[in-house]
């Protein structure tokens, strides 16, 4: 027991300090100081980036919302009460300008035809030095199974997507994501299991004979 | 308990969204069915997949864009935070924008300047020439009047240089030369100021040769002084 009473203060602690360190954050992005701008910049841009392109599975879209969110960001600092985290307030935003994205491009850009290079082309020089570390055979296993569950991810609604991958990739907390979302607990909770079994559902009927992912088929009671 | 209560419990599990009475039950209950077990099984690698999923790399454009973002977004806060602030944002902007402006021309002023001293140094040596010590070379670019006729007279003038001679002048005269090469004038500079009729006769028919500018006849003046013989001494 008292162990826990420990942990929960630590806990406590720990979320004071991080909502301290926001609060400095955004005071000093209020006054204008090139740190500050630095500092959002190297603590969020890569999580925002992450989670706008697994909402989206559109490279470019991602690198639009990411500027979109930034620019509002940088904006609206000055309305930031503090009453979310720095984190979930920017994680709102991104989730925002990836739903408008979303619509936009099935309004005006679903019939366009896509005229990029690979992406290899684009991608920094760091990314194509192989990792020595894992064995050509796991290798080509990992990046099927990832490409698997990124086209998974693709197919599920975008409701329950947006849930999935704020929990399960940006390893968010179901508060955090109801703030985020805006939406009651009970409906985040919905929301993740509907999502996590579209997604089994669909990784299932494409890994049947797949016992590394350990993946057992339903079978009837 | 059936199955499809656990296996909606499944997911919450995995994320410890169960209170711990909830959980033994349901740990119990698929420890007996095997579906709900492998239904367990199966979210939880569907989890680690995705937990797995690598997180791609930023374009390095896009944090390039980002970086100039945050540029342009800390100077426009700065620059609204007070009036003196706007004020040295705006000084800052219109020196930004003379540089910009000015910047194109430095190489070529500065190239051009250097190759033309560079092109003067070498030609220099070339251009130079012999100089006489401190006397002047006669340019025949502009001349002084002399005298031309003199043999009417008896006793024939002499023309002498004034500055070689030492003589004693008993009248000096300055002496206004037309283009035509008469005497149009004259004063006297030393000596009696009231001339014999003598020699102002002699002085009207000189015939002088013009002072010549640029080759053309003008205006000039001779200074003439004459002693009893009638020397005369030419000077321009």
């Amino acid at each position: 027991m008292a162990t826990s009473i420990l942990d929960l203060s630590a806990e406590r602690s720990a979320e004071c300090a991080a909502d301290n360190d926001d609060l400095r954050l955004v005071e000093s992005l209020r006054r204008g100081e090139e740190r500050a701008y630095e500092e959002l910049l190297t603590r969020f841009q890569q999580p925002v980036y992450v989670l706008a392109l697994r909402l989206l599975e559109d490279p470019s879209g991602a690198s639009d919302v990411v500027q979109e969110v930034f620019l509002k960001v940088f904006r609206n600092v000055a309305s930031f009460r503090g009453q979310s985290t720095l984190k979930t307030w920017i994680y709102r935003i991104t989730v925002n300008e990836a739903h408008n994205a979303r619509r936009w491009f099935f309004r005006h850009r679903r019939r366009e035809v896509e005229l990029d290079t690979s992406p290899d082309d684009t991608r920094n020089w760091k990314e194509n030095i192989p990792d020595e570390g894992r064995s050509p055979f796991e290798e080509a296993f990992g990046r099927e199974q990832h490409v698997m569950v990124e086209a998974a991810l693709e197919k599920i609604n975008p409701i329950f997507r947006e849930a999935v991958v704020l929990r399960d990739i940006s390893d968010l907390s179901y508060e955090e994501i109801a703030e985020i979302l805006g939406v009651s607990l009970g409906t985040v909770k919905s929301r993740i299991l509907r999502g996590r079994e579209a997604l089994r559902e669909e990784l299932a009927g494409s890994l049947k004979s797949r016992p590394a992912l350990r993946l057992v088929p339903k079978t009837a009671e | 308990m059936s199955c499809e209560y656990v296996q909606e419990r499944i997911s919450p599990l995995l994320d410890e969204q169960v209170d711990p009475a909830e959980r033994e039950t349901v740990l119990a209950h698929m420890k007996s069915c095997r579906a709900c077990s492998a239904h367990y099984e199966s979210m939880q690698s569907l989890r680690s997949a995705l937990l797995g999923v690598d997180a791609p790399a930023m374009p390095a454009n896009l944090r390039q864009k980002l970086r100039v973002l945050a540029s342009h977004e800390c100077a426009r806060r700065v620059s609204r935070l007070t009036m003196a602030a706007r004020m040295n944002h705006l000084r800052d902007r219109m020196h930004l924008a003379f540089d910009n402006i000015m910047r194109p021309f430095g190489l070529p002023v500065a190239s051009g300047l250097l190759s033309a001293v560079l092109l003067f140094a070498l030609l220099v040596p070339s251009l130079s020439f012999a100089h006489r010590g401190g006397a002047d070379d006669p340019t025949n670019l502009a001349t002084y009047p002399q005298l031309t006729n003199v043999g009417a007279l008896s006793d024939a003038p002499e023309i002498e240089d004034p500055d070689s001679s030492a003589p004693v002048y008993e009248t000096v005269l300055e002496l206004k030369i037309s283009p035509e090469g008469r005497v149009w004038n004259w004063k006297v500079l030393q000596g009696n100021p009231n001339l014999t009729p003598d020699l102002q006769q002699m002085i009207l028919l000189r015939k002088f040769q013009p002072a010549t500018l640029f080759g053309q006849p003008t205006w000039g003046t001779a200074v003439i002084g004459y002693r009893h013989e009638f020397r005369y001494i030419v000077q321009g």
